[in-house]
């Protein structure tokens, strides 16, 4: 009896462990929250805090350790605060990095200015935040960039 | 005269009924199988060669030649909507590619008219496919040497840029004037941009006709900058691996025919002894304890295992089976591919060869030997071969043959037939298979990542075969498959 009993309160403990591993990201985060770590991930899409694109639905990717979880935030001008996102299933975009450290995840953008938040928290506790801004061009915009861009950046083989 | 009328209506329903009925009894007959162990009287009837005669057209189809010019993949990108993915196999895709094909034989015959050409780099290549702007991708299963890729395509002589003398992957590009087409050598990583004048077709209005989705579930590599170096993990990829970021559902493949090759199977035995050019009647032949037939002529040997194999080998190079025309590479496939033809032909086992070339061919050298390797496809995915059948040796491809000086010298060719399953296997996403495969890494050494696809692993034991995440990789300059199944990594041996 005394055994079950054991392996019965073994089992919560071990579920209430892996629970506590996403439940350690908040809901909604302060646009004031700076982290207390920044070698837990390293963002490869988007390359620099502040970008654009004329892509509705984008990748933002990065890379990361084994063990570690990711989670994404949105900002919401509503709360004045950065929001844990869902996935298409409805539950919250956190990810547990794997063995490769590759680190996925796909947003869809409205059309102006999207602010982002990665908070990556390690298995002791300790949490780094990234923030990023990506803004959503209009199509006219969009044309017009890419006649300059494309003329001088890119060979000119577009327009 | 009213009835005289009615009577000649109802003679020529009666008519029409009749033919009707006709027309769908053979229907049955000839596509349908009539018993449920596979055995097709009226197949057999139609593979015997006195009425192959009336039924040539069915004959002449084959799979694998077809196959030669079909692209494995298009991409269609949309500038400010989504991207759209079609796989052979996909329904859909031949709607896009028959929109396609006249650009590929227009660009391949020089039949449009040039406005400009020049060499543009990498990045230029990778940002043509990010989404950012209108684009359609076209990849194939393997890389041809540029006639090769000109000859499967119709045009023997194609007008191809300086500069590319392999192909396997290009972009089209709508352009003011008309369209630019981007094609990169794999071996050299030239990219030469040819924009032509107005041809009439509109590539902006095909893109936008064909590229409905609402969603979008993979990207490139390239556009995560996931083929950068890395410095934090010891794993890159190349910038045209597709990445999906959610859940593949897959059937798995189902075995349902392979030959009788017992030796009293004596009929069936005797063509295949005929196909080889072998006489049944004065040929020296033992059996192993395996069940393994060998026959034996002064020049060559052909081996018969009961799993359904058929193994042929000369004595030199320069013995063999005579081919008809084996003057370029090109020949040389397509009567390689006729042979294996007519081999299925005889082993009667009511489907099609659906089997494609999966080696690169890309050496344009005049060595005369040539080997080409191909496997079986079942719903658009690659059947990976991996069985050991003698002591130290492994069967990689379902069909392997070697032509070297205008006669086949090896020929090794696993007979299989699949059939559809109603169930679906949820696959890992992509990012899920590539820590699979990490996770069995064995050293630190830096592992570029060169295709990740679906495949199905046949091996000598499994009638029902998942279908799994398979990853090419390359390390230390070595080519790798790593299949991902069972929640695990493991390498395929490579010949």
């Amino acid at each position: 009896m005394k055994r079950i009993a054991l392996a019965f309160a073994l089992a919560i403990v071990v579920l209430f462990t892996s629970i506590s591993a996403f439940a350690d990201h908040p809901v909604s985060i302060s646009i004031y929250d700076a982290g207390n770590a920044t070698n837990l991930i390293s963002i490869k899409k988007p390359e620099t805090a502040i970008s654009a694109t004329s892509k509705k639905i984008y990748g933002i990717s990065g890379i990361s350790s084994q063990g570690v979880t990711v989670a994404i935030y949105k900002y919401s001008s509503l709360s004045g605060e950065y929001v844990l996102m869902k996935n298409k299933d409805g539950t919250n975009a956190i990810t547990t990095i794997g063995a490769s450290g590759l680190y996925i995840k796909q947003v869809t953008l409205n059309e102006g200015e999207n602010k982002f938040l990665i908070r990556a928290e390690s298995p002791n506790g300790s949490y780094q935040i990234v923030k990023f801004e990506i803004s959503l061009l209009t199509q006219e915009t969009a044309d017009s960039l890419r006649t300059f861009d494309f003329s001088s950046v890119f060979s000119g083989w577009l327009n | 005269m009213r009835m005289v009328l009615v009577e000649k209506i109802k003679t020529l329903i009666i008519y029409i009924l009749v033919l009707n009925s006709l027309f769908l009894t053979s229907k049955i007959w000839f596509s349908e199988k009539l018993w449920p162990s596979g055995y097709n009287f009226f197949v057999s009837l139609t593979n015997n060669n006195l009425f192959a005669g009336f039924t040539r057209y069915k004959r002449q189809y084959s799979y694998p030649k077809e196959n030669l010019s079909i692209p494995k993949v298009i991409t269609l990108c949309s500038d400010s909507n989504n991207k759209s993915v079609f796989y052979n196999s996909d329904t859909g895709f031949f709607e896009v590619f028959s929109e396609i094909k006249p650009i590929i034989e227009g660009y391949l015959n020089g039949s449009f008219q040039k406005a400009q050409q020049s060499n543009v780099t990498l990045d230029d290549y990778y940002y043509a496919i990010s989404g950012e702007i209108p684009a359609i991708y076209v990849d194939y299963q393997i890389a041809y040497s540029a006639p090769l890729f000109g000859q499967v395509n119709g045009v023997n002589l194609p007008q191809l840029p300086d500069g590319i003398d392999v192909i396997k992957n290009f972009i089209i590009i709508p352009h003011d004037i008309g369209f630019s087409i981007l094609v990169k050598d794999p071996k050299s990583n030239a990219v030469v941009r040819t924009t032509f004048y107005d041809t009439g077709i509109d590539v902006g209005k095909i893109i936008d006709k064909y590229n409905t989705t609402t969603e979008e579930n993979f990207f490139f590599a390239s556009e995560l900058n996931l083929n950068k170096t890395l410095p934090e993990t010891n794993i890159t990829f190349d910038p045209m691996v597709i990445v999906f970021s959610d859940y593949e559902e897959v059937p798995p493949a189902i075995i349902s025919n392979i030959p009788d090759l017992r030796e009293d199977n004596v009929d069936l035995l005797n063509k295949i002894l005929r196909h080889f050019s072998y006489n049944p009647k004065s040929v020296r032949r033992y059996i192993d304890t395996s069940g393994v037939i060998t026959y034996v002529e002064n020049n060559s040997s052909l081996k018969i295992y009961p799993i359904g194999l058929i193994e042929y080998s000369s004595i030199s190079n320069n013995k063999g089976i005579e081919l008809n025309d084996a003057q370029s590479q090109y020949s040389a496939l397509n009567e390689s591919i006729d042979f294996a033809q007519n081999l299925w032909n005889i082993l009667n086992l009511g489907e099609s060869l659906n089997i494609a070339l999966s080696n690169d061919l890309v050496d344009t050298s005049t060595k005369n030997e040539y080997t080409f390797n191909l496997d079986y496809y079942y719903g658009g995915n690659i059947v990976l071969v991996d069985i050991p059948y003698e002591q130290n040796k492994r069967l990689n491809h379902a069909l392997s043959i070697t032509v070297q000086n205008g006669k086949i010298t090896k020929f090794s060719f696993l007979a299989r037939t699949f059939e559809d399953s109603a169930k679906k296997v949820e696959l890992m996403d992509t990012i899920g298979a590539i820590d699979s495969f990490y996770e069995q890494k064995k050293d630190s050494s830096m592992e570029k990542v060169e295709e990740i696809f679906i495949s199905y692993l046949l091996d000598e034991r499994a009638q029902i075969i998942d279908p799994c995440w398979t990853i090419k990789s390359k390390s230390n300059g070595m080519t790798k498959i790593h299949v991902i199944a069972n929640g695990g990594s493991h390498e395929l041996e490579q010949d």
